[in-house]
Parts: C-alpha cells; structure tokens; sequence
C-alpha cells in the first residue's frame, strides 16, 4: 500500500505531469534555498526540528556583530577571526575532547577530528594563541553564554535555552547522531 | 658510554615512555592511552597579566667527519598578553645549544641567547591584523612552523633556510580571507632589519659546521618587502603557498628576488609536502640560488611513523647542486612530544649538509 503524502507536501498538491514534476516559483524558491543551505552545511534557524540530531550554536541576546555562515563559524572556531565587526572579542567555547558533541561539531563544522585538530593547535600554540576554552557540560556552556559578550557555544538542538540566542543548526555526521541522541531526554512516546 | 646513536634512541624511547607511564598512573589509571601531556599549555604568570609557554628540544647528533654531540639544543620561552580585545604582544627568547656534550668535553662555545620574535599585533578588522615588531619571515610553510615538536625531522632542508633570512623586523599585515568557500592567508610585510633589530645577529645561512675556505655567509636582512599567499581547501587538508619576497642582505652587496611555493596534503594520518625557492640577483639575471624538497611522512601505528625527504638545492657558495636524502622515525606518544632519529645522506652535500645521524627528544610545554 501506498502512503498518504501529508497534506501540506507540496508536491501532493502541485499538478503533475506524467515523469515530470512541476512546481511552483515559490516551491522552487524554497527548494534552491534548501539547496543552498545544504550546500553551506547549515539548516536554516527557521522551521527546523529541535532535535537531538542537530547541533545549535548559540550565542547571547546580544549577540556579536557578525554573519554567522559556515565559513564564518569555523574561522571562529579555528581562532582565526577573534572579533566582531565592532571589535568586541569572541570567545568560543568548547566541550571535552572526548564529548560526543565535541566530536560530531569537529566533525561538522571543522572537517576533522578532534585528534587531527590537536596538530593544528600545537601550529598554533608556537604563534601564541590558545584553543577555544572548555566547558565540561552543555549546561555549563548555555550558562556561560547567556552571562559572557562575545561567547558563543554550542550544544544539542534538545538543550536549547531561552537566555541564549540560535545562530545556526549544523546536522550531526550519521555515524555520531546516536550519541548525540542520547544525550538528549527520550520524546514523548505520542511523539515516537 | 652513549657513545651510539642507537643506544640514544633508546635512551630516549625509553625515558619518554617512563614519564607517559608515571604520568597515567599519577591520574589514577583513567586515561585509555599513556599520557605525557594531552596538549600544550599556558602558564598565567603572577606579573602584569603576561602568560608563558615554549618548547625545548634535545639533539644528538654524529656527522661525518665529526664527533658524536649531545645538546639542549633549544630551550624557547614565549611570553604573551592581551591588551585588549585588538592588541596582542607575543616573544619568544631563546637559549639555543646551552651546552655542547662532545665526547668527554663538555663546551658552552655556541652558546646564544636570542630573541626570536617579539611584536605587537593590532587586529584591525575581523580579517585583517597589523603585526609591528620582530617575526618570523613569510616565506614557505616551514619557517613559519620550525620548532622541533612541531617537524619530522630534526635535520632542517635547506630550502627552507638557507636563502632568505628566516627572521624579519618591521611591519606586517596579515589576516585570512574567504574566497568562495574557502580560506586564503595572506601575510605582506616590509622589514627594515638594519635600524629595527639591535640583538646579535649572527644567523648563519648553513648553520651546519662547514669548511674553512667554504664562505657562509650571515643571513640577515638589511631590508625586504615581501607577501606570501596560502590556500587552504578541504578543510585546511589541502594548503598551497606562494611566496614572494625582494631584499639585501647583511652579507651580500646585491638585492635578491625570491619566489617560492609550498604544498601540503594530509590524508588518513598520511602527510606529502613539498617546497620550492629560486632566488635571483636583482640587477641582472643570472640564477643564484635555488633548491626544492618532497616529503612524505606516513604512519606505521598509533605513534610511530616513518619520514622520508628528497631534496635538491643549488647554493651560490659551493659550484655543484647538492642533493640530501634523510630517512627517519618518530616516535609520538602525544601530538606534543616527538623522539626522532634519522639518517641524512646525499651526493655533493659534504660542504653544506654533511651525512650524519640525529636524534632528538622535543616537546612543547
């Protein structure tokens, strides 16, 4: 049997022509944007699920004068940009090496492993700057930000908190979304 | 006696794998792999809000011709501190072949205390930073990364020293910019070594002992502008560099051009790098000096890998192009720490890069 496209799919209420799909401008518009996100390696902050398989970096209300793309996110990360266009410092913040979501946002965001990285902060070391400091809990990190200018952290789309302002949702690697999973508390089961 | 590069080695291997041992014991057994120090750190220092690091590194080393000598060969202290949210100082002192232990003599005649780098860095925008002091110069990838711990080897190819001067004083713009969806670092500088730099300066362009009647001359600079270019892709997997510089040295009467380029490529642990220079006098056009290396380092285990090197280089002090050929392993017990033992040898390398055995045991703090 078949199933039943939701109502809203909009492919289930656009007219079909036989092997050929058509949509709408707007439906296109969406889809390139789609497209476009998936590209940079971000979802976009709207309409996205809080799930436990998405990372969200967070920053605080506040938030620093930047535009916060993927290219952008990881030169913050990686220590090669430390201010904001106001010259304000940002201060980017880690979790444990060992930490599952330590592990996925490497992978995510900076294409290498937590170990990989370590050679690139050792270069960096004998220039004299430091790895991004670390939190030893997503609490901690969520707690830092909303009290720190110019922080920003990241934690399990699940942990997001109201004092602390989204700036993107990165997609956690598939081979690292069950740790990510449990780090987050079981969905109601009229949700599973 | 230690009187073999072998019983060195595992001297070394065999200290280093003690502290690791002593170390993950001290911690209560929790940590899954031996650890001597997970990475380097910072020490806050109780003074005007300065922080301290740096790096030392023990070589041993047997050339031909020569004896075997055991030396400190350097202990780097950095001292930073941050201004502000723009300004940054950083230096780097160090104390370089503090003694030489040669057979039963023990010598403190190379000697040098030297202030490697010492600058300001104004951080003008997100992407651009103005440096103003003493640094090391922009010209290929392993100058500007040269500390023991953080190379394969402990022998340095010459292409990376030998014809430019591997330091410069004066003004720098530097920063990294997006280019699609990538990054660029870009670094421009003018240096005025001449009026900047007061502390000795008696860097020499083969600092490996040479003859008598071979001229080696000081490699400082008098003045030089230059700019170097880096492209990182795939996640900084991929870095190609292009150097540029145009200068006069302490030594040499005629101004230099130097063009120079530098790729790396690490994959699955697998690292291949190479760099080439070709320098040139600026008043006419009759080749100086040149000189290009491939490396390729791969990983035997967990810790262990090999290193191999071939390189090229044609100076202006000696008629023949010397070519160098260096096999080497490193132990790694942390990114950190690295115990090395290598052989160099070549053909019409005796004047500049004699064949020898090293060893080293370097570790960032």
């Amino acid at each position: 049997m078949m199933p039943v496209p939701p109502p809203h799919d909009p492919a289930a209420t656009s007219a079909q022509a036989p092997g050929r799909t058509r949509r709408s401008p707007r439906g296109r518009l969406s889809c390139l944007a789609c497209l476009s996100m998936l590209l940079m390696g971000l979802q976009p902050v709207w309409g996205a699920p809080l799930r436990g398989d998405k990372i969200a970096v967070i920053a605080p209300a506040d938030m620093p004068d930047l535009a916060f793309d993927q290219l952008t996110l990881r030169d913050i990360f990686l220590k090669r940009i430390t201010i904001d266009r106001q010259g304000h410092a940002l201060i980017p913040l880690n979790l444990p090496p060992d930490h599952p979501l330590r592990r996925a946002f490497s992978i995510a965001l900076l294409g290498q492993s937590t170990r990989a990285l370590q050679s690139y902060w050792n270069q960096r070391y004998f220039h004299g700057v430091s790895p991004p400091y670390v939190m030893n809990s997503q609490e901690a990190v969520v707690r830092f930000v909303a009290k720190t200018a110019g922080a920003i952290g990241y934690v399990a789309a699940c942990e997001m908190d109201d004092k602390v302002r989204q700036v993107a949702l990165i997609p956690v690697p598939p081979p690292l979304q069950k740790a990510v999973r449990a780090l987050c508390p079981p969905p109601p089961k009229d949700q599973k | 006696m230690l009187n073999n590069p072998l019983k060195i080695l595992c001297c070394l291997t065999l200290a280093a794998t003690l502290l690791a041992a002593n170390t993950a014991r001290a911690q209560g057994g929790a940590s899954q792999a031996p650890v001597i120090f997970q990475k380097a750190k910072w020490y806050d220092l109780p003074l005007f809000g300065f922080r301290a690091g740096g790096y030392i590194s023990l070589q041993f080393l047997k050339l031909r011709g020569n004896k075997w000598e055991f030396t400190p060969h350097d202990l780097s202290l950095f001292l930073s501190r941050d201004f502000s949210s723009r300004l940054h100082f950083f230096s780097e002192a160090e104390i370089g072949d503090a003694f030489v232990v040669s057979g039963s003599h023990i010598s403190t005649r190379r000697t040098e205390v030297d202030l490697e780098r010492f600058y300001l860095d104004y951080q003008a925008t997100t992407r651009a930073g103005v440096r103003f002091g003493k640094f090391l110069t922009p010209v290929g990838r392993w100058n500007l990364i040269h500390a023991d711990p953080l190379v394969w080897t402990v022998s340095r190819p010459l292409t990376t020293a030998a014809a430019f001067s591997r330091h410069a004083s004066g003004l720098m713009l530097h920063g990294t910019l997006p280019v699609g969806r990538t990054d660029m670092d870009y670094s421009v500088y003018a240096d005025d070594s001449d009026a900047l730099d007061p502390t000795q300066r008696n860097e020499l362009a083969f600092p490996d002992p040479m003859p008598v009647s071979t001229f080696n001359p000081r490699n400082v600079f008098k003045h030089a502008f230059g700019l170097r270019l880096v492209h990182r892709s795939f996640n900084d997997s991929l870095q190609v560099g292009f150097s540029a510089a145009h200068f006069q040295l302490e030594d040499i009467a005629r101004s230099k051009n130097l063009l120079g380029t530098d790729v790396f490529w690490t994959v699955n642990r697998i690292e291949i790098s190479a760099e080439g220079i070709y320098r040139t006098n600026a008043d006419n056009n009759s080749t100086d000096e040149w000189g290009g290396f491939v490396q390729l380092v791969v990983p035997l285990s967990h810790h262990l890998y090999a290193v191999g090197r071939h390189e090229r280089f044609k100076a202006h002090v000696v008629p023949e192009a010397a070519t160098i050929q260096t096999l080497g392993i490193i132990y790694a017990p942390t990114p950190p720490v690295k115990i090395k033992f290598e052989h160099r040898g070549g053909r019409h390398n005796g004047k500049l890069a004699p064949d020898g055995w090293f060893a080293s045991f370097s570790m960032l703090l």
